[in-house]
C-alpha cells in the first residue's frame, strides 16, 4: 500500500519536477561551495609554503655567517616573537645530535627526523610535508632543509589556527547550503503545484466530461500562462465538440423526420389501396405515389451523402478547369419555363472572356442549379431574378439576386444548416438540403458564400471561387 | 431478343425478368457467376445483365473470364455500388454500360436497346416518324401534318429523345441526363415545364396526342 503510494508520488508530475529543480539547485551549490573551500584551503597552504621557505633561507643564510650559536639564538627569538605554540626550530648535526632549538614545550612527542640529512629525497634541498604530531589535535606542517656540512635545520608551523578557519567556514557553509537547498525544496514544490494546478482542474473537468456531463468546462483559474492557455483551449474544444454533438443531434432528428413522413406517406397509400376493393383507375395513382415518395426518398439519400462526402473529403471527384458562364447559362435555360410559368424575369449578365474554376463539372451545376431554384422558388409570381457571373483579379464571383420574399434576420443565421427551412409550414417545398449542400461545394472549392436578405424585399447570394488563371 | 439476367436477389431478378418479358424480350436468369459464365458462353445471348455482388465467381470477374474467351455479348452492370472508382473498374473489366440500384425500369430498358442498337450496328435513320409527326434529323426539321413547328433547342433535344425512344417510358432523371447532361434532379419539377411547352406546340391542337404522362414513372410518345 504505501509502497504502490510512493511509486504513484515518482510519477506525479509535481514530484518529478520538484526534485529535479531541487536536485539541479544542490549539485550546483555543492560545486560552488566546494570550489570556494578549495580555493581558501589551497590559499593557506601557499602562505604557509611561502613563510616556512623564507624561514629557511634566513636560517641557511645565518649559518653560514654565525654557525650553530648565531642558529640558537634567532631560533629562540622568532619563535618567542611568533609563540612558542604556533612555531618551532631545531638543528641538527650530521650525526643525528640536536644542536639547537627553541623553546619546545608546546611541541611534546616531536620526534627526531630519521636519518637527518639522507632523509631528503634525491639531493633535493629541502622537503615540505603535513603531519599529525602524536598526542596533538592539529596538523602540523613542516619543513627540513639542509644548511651544509651535513646539518639538517627543521622548522615546523601549527596549523591549529588555518584548521579552526576552515572548520568553521565549512560550518558556515555547510549551514547556507543546507538552508539554500531546503529553501530551494519548497520553491520547488510551490512552483510546481502552482504550475499544475491548473492541469488538475482540466483532467478533473475531463473526467467528468468521460462520464457524460457534456456541460462541464474548466473553471476560469485564477493562474496566467501556458496553463491558462490550455485549459481555454480545452474549454474551446468542447464547445465545439458540443455544438456539433447538438447540431448532429439535430440533423438526427430531422434525418427521422424526413425519413419518416414519405414513410408514412407511402404506407397511409398502399394501405388505403388494399382496404376496400376499388376502381382499377385507382390503383396507378397510388402506384405513382409510392414512386415519388421513393424517389423524393433516394434523392433525400443521395444528397445527404453527397454532402456528407463532400464535408469529410471522402469524395473521389476528377478536378478540370471549368467555364462557369456555359454552366450559367445551361442553368438558366432548364428553370426558363419555371420562371416564365411564375411571370419572373430571369436574366444573366454574360461575362464574354472566359471564367475558369477549378473543380468538377457536375457538381458545380448542381451548386448553380440549387441556388437558382431558391431564387425562383421564393420570388413571388412577377417578381425578377437575375444572376451575374463577374471576374474579379483572383476569383470568379457568382451572384444570384431576386426581389423575393426574402429571409428574416432570425432564419438568416440558419439558412445553412441541414434541413433547415424557413417556412416550416412547407415541409413539401423541398429537402432543406440545398443551402447546406452549395455551402459544403463551395468551401470545398476553397470558395466563399454570403447571403445578405431584407425580408420582403429580396436576396442576395454571392458566391467566390478561387479563378483559374490564363489557363 | 434474347437477354440474360445474371443475378442472385431473386426478387430484383423476377421483376425484371417480368417486365422483360412484356416488353417483348426472351429472359434467362442466372442465380450465381458460375452459372451465368457458363450460360453467356454456351447461348447467343444479345445483351446480359449482370450483378457485380454474386455468389461463387463475382461479376467483374464474370465479365474479365468471358471477354477473355471472345465473348462479345453487350453487358450491363446492375450493382449497387455508386462510386465513381466502382464504375470505371466495371467499365475497364468490359462492361458497356453501368447502372446502379435502384432503378427506373424504363431506364434499364432505355439502355438494353440503346446498347442493342450499338452492338447490332442498326443504320442510323436521318428520320424519326410517330403518327403525322416527323423530326428530320439532319436538318432539326419538324412537321406535324403539313404544318412546320419550330422549337427551342432545348426542346428539339427534349423530343428527339422522346422520339428515338418512342413507345417506351423515359423518366425525369433520363430525360434531365439526356438533354441537358444534368445527373441529379433539381428539386422543382424543371422537366414538367419543359414537357408542357413541347405539348403546347406539338400536340395542341393536334389529334391523336402523342405525348403521355405516366404518373410516378415518366412520360412516353406513343402512336396509338
Amino acid at each position: 500500500m504505501f509502497l504502490r503510494r510512493l511509486n504513484r508520488l515518482r510519477h506525479d508530475l509535481k514530484v518529478k519536477l520538484t526534485l529535479w529543480y531541487t536536485g539541479v539547485l544542490t549539485l550546483t551549490l555543492l560545486s560552488a561551495l566546494f570550489v570556494l573551500y578549495s580555493t581558501v584551503r589551497t590559499y593557506f597552504e601557499n602562505r604557509i609554503n611561502e613563510t616556512l621557505l623564507t624561514e629557511y633561507r634566513e636560517f641557511h643564510a645565518l649559518f653560514q655567517e654565525g654557525g650553530i650559536p648565531a642558529i640558537q639564538r634567532e631560533a629562540v627569538l622568532e619563535s618567542e616573537s611568533e609563540g612558542i605554540q604556533h612555531v618551532f626550530f631545531r638543528l641538527f648535526a650530521p650525526d643525528g645530535q640536536m644542536v639547537a632549538h627553541s623553546n619546545l614545550l608546546g611541541w611534546r612527542g616531536l620526534a627526531a627526523p630519521e636519518a637527518p640529512a639522507e632523509g631528503l629525497p634525491d639531493g633535493a634541498p629541502f622537503r615540505i610535508e603535513t603531519i599529525l604530531i602524536e598526542g596533538h589535535r592539529h596538523h602540523s606542517r613542516i619543513l627540513a632543509g639542509r644548511l651544509g656540512r651535513g646539518y639538517l635545520m627543521q622548522i615546523g608551523h601549527s596549523l591549529k589556527a588555518e584548521e579552526h578557519f576552515l572548520r568553521d567556514l565549512k560550518d558556515i557553509l555547510s549551514g547556507f547550503g543546507g538552508g539554500a537547498i531546503l529553501v530551494g525544496l519548497v520553491c520547488g514544490g510551490l512552483i510546481s503545484w502552482r504550475a499544475t494546478a491548473g492541469i488538475n482542474e482540466i483532467t478533473k473537468a475531463a473526467h467528468i466530461i468521460t462520464e457524460g456531463q457534456f456541460g462541464t468546462r474548466v473553471p476560469p483559474l485564477k493562474l496566467k500562462g501556458e496553463v491558462a492557455t490550455l485549459a481555454v483551449a480545452f474549454n474551446t474544444m468542447l464547445d465545439r465538440i458540443q455544438a456539433l454533438i447538438t447540431s448532429m443531434q439535430e440533423v438526427t432528428d430531422n434525418i427521422a423526420h424526413d425519413l419518416r413522413s414519405p414513410i408514412t406517406r407511402i404506407r397511409t397509400a398502399a394501405e388505403l389501396a388494399l382496404q376496400t376493393a376499388r376502381d382499377p383507375e385507382e390503383y396507378p395513382a397510388v402506384m405513382a405515389t409510392t414512386i415519388n415518395e421513393c424517389d423524393r426518398l433516394l434523392g433525400l439519400l443521395e444528397t445527404m451523402l453527397f454532402i456528407s462526402e463532400i464535408e469529410s473529403g471522402i469524395r473521389e471527384v476528377r478536378m478540370e478547369d471549368v467555364d462557369l458562364m456555359p454552366l450559367l447559362e445551361e442553368a438558366c435555360d432548364l428553370f426558363q419555363p419555371i420562371a416564365e410559368d411564375k411571370h419572373i424575369a430571369l436574366s444573366v449578365q454574360p461575362h464574354s472572356a472566359p471564367c475558369r474554376v477549378r473543380g468538377e463539372p457536375a457538381t458545380l451545376q448542381r451548386m448553380i442549379a440549387n441556388l437558382l431554384d431558391n431564387a425562383l422558388k421564393y420570388t413571388a409570381e412577377g417578381g425578377r431574378v437575375s444572376v451575374a457571373l463577374k471576374a474579379h483579379r483572383n476569383e470568379a464571383v457568382l451572384v444570384f439576386e431576386d426581389n423575393g420574399i426574402g429571409i428574416s434576420d432570425e432564419n438568416l443565421p440558419r439558412i445553412f444548416d441541414r434541413f433547415y427551412r424557413c417556412d416550416k409550414s412547407r415541409p413539401q417545398s423541398g429537402t432543406g438540403l440545398g443551402l447546406s449542400l452549395v455551402k459544403a461545394v463551395v468551401q470545398d472549392l476553397g470558395g466563399n458564400i454570403q447571403v445578405s436578405s431584407q425580408y420582403g424585399r429580396g436576396t442576395l447570394v454571392t458566391v467566390s471561387l478561387p479563378r483559374v488563371r490564363n489557363a | 431478343m434474347r437477354i440474360l439476367i445474371v443475378e442472385d436477389d431473386n426478387t430484383i431478378a423476377h421483376f425484371i425478368e417480368k417486365g422483360l418479358r412484356e416488353e417483348g424480350f426472351a429472359v434467362d436468369h442466372a442465380i450465381n457467376g458460375e452459372d451465368g459464365l457458363h450460360m453467356v458462353l454456351s447461348e447467343p445471348y444479345d445483351a446480359a445483365i449482370l450483378d457485380i455482388m454474386l455468389p461463387r465467381i463475382d461479376g467483374l470477374t464474370v465479365l474479365a473470364r468471358m471477354r477473355a474467351r471472345g465473348a462479345t455479348t453487350p453487358v450491363i452492370i446492375l450493382s449497387a455500388k455508386r462510386s465513381l472508382d466502382d464504375r470505371i473498374r466495371g467499365l475497364q473489366s468490359g462492361g458497356d454500360d453501368y447502372l446502379t440500384k435502384p432503378f427506373a425500369f424504363s431506364e434499364l430498358v432505355a439502355r438494353l436497346h440503346a446498347l442493342i442498337r450499338r452492338s447490332t450496328g442498326t443504320a442510323e435513320p436521318t428520320t424519326l416518324t410517330a403518327a403525322d409527326l416527323q423530326i428530320d434529323l439532319l436538318t432539326r426539321a419538324v412537321t406535324r401534318g403539313t404544318d412546320t413547328i419550330e422549337l427551342q433547342p432545348k426542346e428539339y433535344a427534349l423530343l428527339e429523345y422522346l422520339m428515338r425512344n418512342k413507345g417506351r417510358v423515359v423518366t425525369k432523371t433520363m430525360i434531365i441526363e439526356h438533354v441537358w447532361n444534368y445527373n441529379f434532379d433539381p428539386e422543382t419539377n424543371v422537366v414538367e415545364a419543359r414537357i408542357c411547352r413541347l405539348r403546347d406546340k406539338i400536340d395542341k391542337g393536334y389529334d391523336p396526342k402523342l405525348i403521355r404522362t405516366i404518373r410516378g414513372a415518366g412520360y412516353v410518345l406513343k402512336a396509338p
